[in-house]
């Protein structure tokens, strides 16, 4: 178990330096000059050239890039923002909370309410709420979560107004970007949860535990949902994953200055050294996650843990 | 989904001894027709592309569709004017219709690109095998490990902001995923014994690929295309909605609810009609997908 942590943190080395070249790359080639966006159009040539040099612009490709990531590894250093000066560390933490709290939010929103519905929904096949509830997800992942986001604006802070606008102020702005972004992983989780308990319903000893008198919920809850949750935390996982670089536009819907707003402003001013950090992040962030998931099946699956075990043994 | 249940009840008789006579093509358009929901889907997409084919022989697009004509801006929807005018003064029933051409061209120029590149790169990748195969999907991983919209909006600043270079930004961003999905259909057919007579008859591996492997890789991969080109709408719209994809006065439908944005709070009707557009589309091509998977593969039924 600990081997395949240790060997999972390790494969993470690379997977980071290579979005790190990938993206630096880009950034690199990209037309634009961070200098000259910077001190505007009006600014003379040499006063962009200083800049340039100050900011360690001028060195070719395999320098600036070795340059960049010998900082990281040798000290830690992710380097300084072009645009404010602040370390890139300071810069994406100072943003990141905002981010985090409405992927939390959505995760939350998606998960629970995705599991209910799913239960609900492969308990009554075929009725009328299954049916509904199937219209429901079908419609939720042909949204484009901005429209979503723009409709409940509409809706419950123009029309009703009983949640406010945007911004980041107070928990209430969490609530209506949370649903924007739960809807689409909300729609994932019940069709997963549905498929999975369909599933395990039909198991022996499903029928086995109704045979012998276990009361109908307990069924359901006990011996089919425990059963049918592999699936489900899969994806809760993979979600939670994604849920942190995928709030990039609801963000921009909200006013939400989370890391997305980061992002796109700092792509807009080829800050390259927020960028490849924010995205390290998250990506890093991700794989966490993953790795976590994996850790999680283990507990809940008696079946996997024992398959680390053996493993462990063969090659000890 | 609902409908499955009554392919099943139809009797196993019947069913057998019709099927029996039908080509390929012609059994799976059976069973895809008897999926309503997915041939509810295929008629209302047919009907947006007939609105997207036949636009230009009723509307003007200099006239109709960008003309400012500040005099008739914010005019709810009407008889005249269905969906109401923008703040310019544009009809924008009209604009949603010409819309219709922009957004579902671009989709399915994204997808043009990430499923050229993902069956290159997936083929050579599941038939070659060894070094080569891990190259490419360890550069796939990395690829994977970055959000898709964060690499797509990347990449459109890196090209530069044009149409074509959206559609090759989105189609990047989406060719790992395409290269998977390629690469496993790849994997399960290349040790079969067809492909063995046609190496052993000495048929080069370029041919074996694209004759023999890919033909037979199809099913999953035109499925995988079909939610693709729904999901590419989707990000079109997100690109141009924040500013990084098609631009206004193109009446692309994310850029027409970019536009509408600033304007939402008042004028609310302005963000009905485009998002609409975009779920109905998304929607009809989800249905055909997930029919034609049914379909396709009558034994992965949940």
């Amino acid at each position: 178990m600990y081997r395949m942590i240790i060997k999972r943190l390790i494969m993470l080395i690379p997977v980071l330096l290579g979005i790190s070249f990938i993206l630096f790359t880009i950034m690199y080639f990209t037309p634009g000059d961070a200098a000259r966006l910077l001190l505007g159009d009006s600014a003379s040539e040499e006063a962009v050239e200083a800049l340039r040099e100050q900011l360690g612009l001028n060195g070719g490709f395999f320098e600036r890039y070795f340059d960049y990531i010998g900082n990281i590894i040798l000290h830690g250093d992710f380097g300084i923002s072009y645009r404010t000066r602040n370390p890139v560390f300071t810069e994406v933490f100072t943003r990141f909370h905002y981010t985090l709290r409405l992927a939390l939010t959505a995760i939350i929103i998606s998960s629970v309410l995705g599991v209910l519905f799913g239960i609900l929904s492969a308990v009554r096949q075929y009725s009328i709420a299954d049916n509904v509830i199937t219209a429901v997800t079908l419609f939720l992942t042909s949204m484009p979560d901005f429209w979503l986001g723009m409709m409940l604006i509409i809706i419950f802070a123009v029309n009703l107004k009983v949640l406010p606008i945007s911004g980041a102020s107070s928990w209430e702005c969490f609530i209506l970007p949370g649903f924007t972004a739960a809807a689409n992983y909300l729609a994932n989780t019940i069709r997963m949860t549905r498929s999975s308990m369909l599933e395990t319903i039909r198991m022996d000893y499903v029928r086995t535990a109704r045979a012998k008198g276990v009361p109908e919920k307990k069924v359901i809850f006990g011996h089919t949902l425990k059963n049918a949750l592999m699936p489900i935390v899969t994806l809760v996982g993979v979600n939670m994953g994604w849920q942190l670089g995928g709030t990039i536009i609801i963000e921009q819907v909200f006013g939400i200055p989370g890391i997305g707003s980061l992002m796109i402003q700092s792509i807009r001013m080829k800050d390259t050294p927020v960028v490849i950090g924010c995205i390290m992040f998250i990506a890093f962030l991700s794989s966490l996650i993953n790795l976590a998931t994996d850790i999680i099946y283990a507990y809940i699956d008696p079946r996997i843990r024992a398959q680390y075990v053996t493993k462990k043994a063969v090659k000890a | 989904m609902m409908a499955k249940s009554k392919n099943i009840a139809v009797s196993p008789n019947e069913e057998t001894h019709e099927v029996k006579r039908r080509g390929q093509i012609a059994q799976i358009w059976f069973r895809f027709r008897k999926n309503k929901m997915a041939f509810a889907g295929l008629i209302i997409f047919g009907l947006l592309v007939l609105v997207a084919a036949t636009a230009p022989l009723y509307l003007n697009f200099e006239r109709d569709v960008i003309q400012q004509n500040i005099m008739d801006r914010f005019q709810g929807p009407s008889a005249e004017h269905i969906f109401g005018t923008d703040q310019f003064g544009r009809d924008i029933f009209k604009r949603v219709l010409w819309g219709a051409r922009v957004s579902m061209s671009v989709g399915i120029g994204v997808v043009v690109v990430s499923l050229g590149g993902g069956a290159i790169l997936g083929s050579i990748s599941g038939y070659f095998g060894g070094m080569l195969d891990n190259v490419i999907m360890r550069i796939c991983d990395m690829f994977l490990a970055i959000p898709g919209t964060l690499l797509a909006i990347a990449l459109v600043s890196a090209f530069g902001n044009s149409i074509p270079n959206l559609m090759l930004a989105l189609g990047i961003s989406t060719m790992p995923k395409m290269s998977r999905i390629v690469r496993s259909s790849v994997l399960t057919l290349k040790n079969q014994e067809f492909i063995e007579a046609a190496r052993s008859c000495g048929t080069s591996n370029a041919r074996i690929i694209i004759r023999h492997i890919l033909p037979n890789a199809i099913g999953p991969i035109i499925v995988e295309g079909t939610l693709s080109v729904a999901r590419s709408i989707i990000s079109v719209a997100s690109m141009s909605f924040i500013g990084l994809g098609i631009q206004p006065p193109n009446p692309e439908w994310g850029a027409m609810l970019s536009e509408a944005k600033t304007q939402m709070i008042n004028y609310p009707y302005l963000v009905y009609a485009p998002g609409i557009s975009i779920v109905l589309t998304v929607m009809s091509l989800t249905l055909i997908g997930d029919g034609l998977r049914d379909a396709l593969d009558p034994k992965m039924k949940n």
